[in-house]
């Protein structure tokens, strides 16, 4: 029977071939399963990930309709994910806000390499604005776009960086108040002697009347012919002629002196000002020449201040306190970088040009010292906070940071530096003369606050 | 440079304020007739001045432009050392000027009167012009050594390491040494402290001072005086321990009178340094002046005598000449000038510190 056997072969091996069929299927179906616990293991913890950080994490689509979300944002605006669902994103955002397009034009001027992240504001669902900070991104699955947007709330941040800002402003005022009692010491010294000599002058005037009264009175109408003579001796007696010639001077120092003390009380109080939180218009030019005269008896000793300012300029609308701020804070700097270099070398001549001018919708500023310098590896770093070169008790480095962080984040200017290292520095500080539309806000609700 | 008191005495302001030299300059015209004024809008014009000028007095400004009043009064107690440097300062920088202490004889604050400033300054003059040995009136002057002895610096400075030292044990401290006493009132009684009137009492000094201020004046001292080795131990014993017995017989003479404190105080420390002038010109003189001293005690001419035949000045004038530099009261100083002066009759009924201490001196 050799068609039995070859039947019984041909079984065989077709048992054999489903036997390796079913083992291979069953590794197989292991490693699927394996492979299947480990995603799924994965993905849980991307999940819980994505559920329990503290950033918010919302996805939207092209037209805008928001796919997912975690809790934190839930958190963070208030709203419920069932509600949220299916919603237009830009019911996060408040009225003001709404005139961008999601379109790629977008995300490329905003989400560049260069700034990942930007900030703004939202509106939670009891209509409260506060600050946020978001950082967008854009994918494709499917062929089809969507986008994600990590929201962090930062009105508490915030909040903290404008009590520094404050208490920043407050340490450069400080720095300057033992030279700010020398400006004012002088004058009042001045004033208080020609005073006290207006006050002998006068007693010298009263005795030179009442002698020559005397002599009228002695002689009747009219000067008698030996009338002449004694005047002189008068004069001469009480010194007339030297008080006749000091007075006017005198008077005119006396009104200088006042006059001086008046304008740095003035300066002192445009420094001090608290802070509003609305903009309000600002004379740059005078706010130069304000700081000018308060860091006075910081620069005097160290050379000379020269102005070149552009009377043209218009006043800008800004947060004054905090750009005097800045002004203040770039010129104590510049001080200081010069006071290092004529350490080095004492005879080196200190000099500061401020220079303002007017280009398009920007007024600009620019600072100049003839100090140290800056390296070029520091040149980046010198806006960070707490960065300084200075020695301890010169300076805690959070002057140019604050500067940097008011001109930038509050106002939407832009704030450059250009230095050789030895030959000194030129700071150059950019302000829209009006509030760009993305206005930063004055005074923030912190999220919970109530309006 | 004669020093007869008939010649003007020729002062220098310095300030690169003009408008606060025009209004000094207009009042100094009229309060100080018998000097010679000479003003300077620099520290460089101010040498400039003194190429024709041999100053008997400079009062600066602190800060300015170019050369600092510090430094200018540093050039001065070079060239000049014979010159009276004060500092005339608007500033309130209390370390920088606790430093300028070593170069300046005393520091007024601005602002202040032109009187005060004559007042202050005329006194010093007066007794400056009774000194007669010109070595010894430049080197009272110059200030480069101060009758402080070293150990004492040393003492003070180990107190103020100890974390919670008392200022009670720093006082004990100070007491023995006259020097450091009198030069611890200096500083405090610069006006520059704002003290509305004078401080006599060491303890209130300390207080008012605070460690880390007295560390800076103590660390001063040390750098900036050769402290003098000829300072005699014995004698610095016998100056310290008679002036306080005195001072304790004025005090409860001044308290069966019932004077306010200010006037004890004052009585207090013009009979405690009323020898001053003795350490100072054992400083000046070193070992002559203890010869003198020596020879005093074996013959039969008094102290005085032997000091004006060897200096043409007494140590009382020394003293109170050491001590209007650094603006002690008015009333002191006069007090300490005359001590020696017998032909000064004591008061029935004692009025002035002079009359107080003079009647505790005799009894």
């Amino acid at each position: 029977m050799p068609e039995v056997n070859v039947y019984q072969r041909m079984f065989e091996r077709e048992r054999e071939a489903r036997k390796q069929a079913e083992e291979l299927l069953e590794t197989m179906s292991l490693e699927l399963y394996d492979a299947y616990s480990q995603l799924k293991k994965s993905s849980d913890e991307v999940f819980a990930i994505f559920r329990s950080v503290t950033d918010g994490i919302v996805t939207f689509n092209q037209t805008g309709t928001i796919e997912s979300l975690n809790p934190a944002i839930e958190r963070i605006f208030g709203y419920s994910e069932n509600v949220l669902k299916g919603q237009d994103i830009r019911v996060l955002l408040p009225q003001n806000k709404l005139d961008f397009e999601l379109d790629d034009e977008f995300w490329v001027d905003r989400c560049s390499e260069a700034q990942p992240k930007f900030a703004t504001q939202g509106i939670n669902a009891h209509g409260q604005i506060f600050d946020m900070e978001l950082s967008a991104s854009k994918s494709s699955q499917a062929g089809k776009d969507f986008y994600v947007w990590v929201i962090r709330n930062t009105s508490q941040i915030r909040n903290v960086e404008r009590k520094m800002a404050v208490s920043q402003r407050l340490e450069a005022i400080g720095q300057l108040a033992a030279g700010l009692s020398h400006e004012i010491n002088t004058p009042i010294q001045y004033v208080h002697e020609n005073v006290k000599f207006l006050r002998d002058a006068f007693k010298a005037t009263e005795e030179v009347l009442v002698r020559v009264e005397r002599e009228f009175s002695s002689a009747g109408s009219y000067p008698t012919p030996g009338f002449e003579e004694s005047f002189r001796q008068i004069c001469s007696e009480t010194q007339w002629d030297f008080f006749r010639k000091e007075i006017p001077i005198a008077l005119y120092e006396t009104l200088y002196g006042s006059k001086r003390v008046t304008s740095i009380v003035q300066a002192i109080r445009d420094f001090a000002h608290p802070g509003a939180s609305e903009m309000s218009s600002l004379d740059l030019n005078k706010a130069i020449t304000s700081a000018v005269t308060l860091a006075a008896n910081h620069w005097r000793t160290l050379g000379e201040i020269v102005t070149d300012l552009d009377r043209s300029l218009p006043n800008i609308t800004c947060h004054v306190s905090e750009i005097n701020q800045v002004i203040l804070n770039l010129l104590i700097n510049a001080c200081d970088a010069i006071a290092e270099a004529r350490a080095a070398n004492p005879d080196r001549l200190g000099k500061i040009v401020f220079r303002t001018w007017q280009e398009g919708n920007m007024a600009k500023l620019s600072i100049t010292d003839s100090g140290v310098g800056i390296k070029r590896e520091n040149l980046e770093r010198i806006f960070t906070l707490f960065f300084t070169t200075k020695a301890v008790g010169k300076g805690t480095g959070q002057g140019l940071a604050i500067a940097h962080s008011i001109v930038v984040e509050r106002h939407n200017g832009n704030i450059d530096v250009v230095s050789q290292l030895g030959e000194g520095a030129t700071f150059i500080v950019s302000l829209p003369i009006q509030p760009l539309g993305d206005v930063p806000p004055g005074d923030v609700v912190p999220s919970g606050g109530s309006e | 440079m004669s020093s007869s008191s008939n010649v003007r005495p020729s002062i220098i302001f310095v300030d690169d304020d003009p408008m606060l030299l025009s209004s000094t300059r207009r009042r100094l015209t009229l309060v100080a007739r018998n000097w010679d004024l000479h003003f300077a809008d620099s520290g460089a014009a101010a040498l400039e001045i003194c190429k024709g000028v041999v100053p008997s007095a400079v009062v600066t400004d602190m800060r300015m432009p170019g050369m600092d009043g510090a430094v200018l009064l540093k050039e001065i107690q070079r060239y000049f050392p014979e010159s009276i440097r004060i500092i005339f300062s608007g500033q309130t920088d209390q370390d920088a000027l606790i430093q300028a202490h070593s170069v300046a004889h005393s520091i007024l604050a601005k602002p202040c009167d032109a009187d005060q400033i004559y007042q202050a300054l005329q006194l010093s003059l007066e007794i400056q012009s009774r000194l007669g040995d010109p070595e010894i009136r430049r080197f009272v002057t110059s200030g480069r050594t101060i009758p402080v002895s070293t150990s004492s610096i040393f003492d003070i400075l180990s107190l103020l390491r100890e974390p919670d030292v008392s200022p009670k044990k720093i006082g004990e401290s100070v007491r023995n040494d006259l020097g450091l006493y009198a030069y611890i009132l200096k500083i405090i009684n610069s006006s520059h402290f704002g003290m509305r009137s004078p401080v006599c009492d060491i303890d209130q000094a300390i207080l008012l001072l605070g460690a880390s201020q007295l560390r800076t004046i103590v660390c001063g001292l040390k750098l900036a005086h050769a402290l003098s080795p000829t300072l005699d131990k014995n004698l610095c014993t016998e100056v310290l321990e008679t002036g306080i017995l005195r001072a304790q017989k004025v005090l409860q003479l001044v308290q069966k009178h019932g004077k306010p404190k200010m006037f004890s105080d004052e009585c207090y420390i013009a009979s405690l340094f009323q020898d001053f002038g003795k350490l100072v010109l054992s400083v000046s003189a070193g070992s002559r002046y203890l010869q003198i001293i020596e020879h005093s005690r074996h013959q039969a001419s008094s102290l005085v005598d032997l000091e004006r035949e060897a200096f043409r000045c007494t140590h009382a004038e020394v003293g109170a000449y050491l001590l209007s530099l650094w603006s002690f009261p008015s009333s002191v100083i006069r007090s300490i000038c005359r001590h020696e002066d017998l032909q000064s009759s004591v008061q029935e009924e004692p009025e002035t510190v002079e009359d107080f201490v003079r009647i505790a001196s005799t009894r």
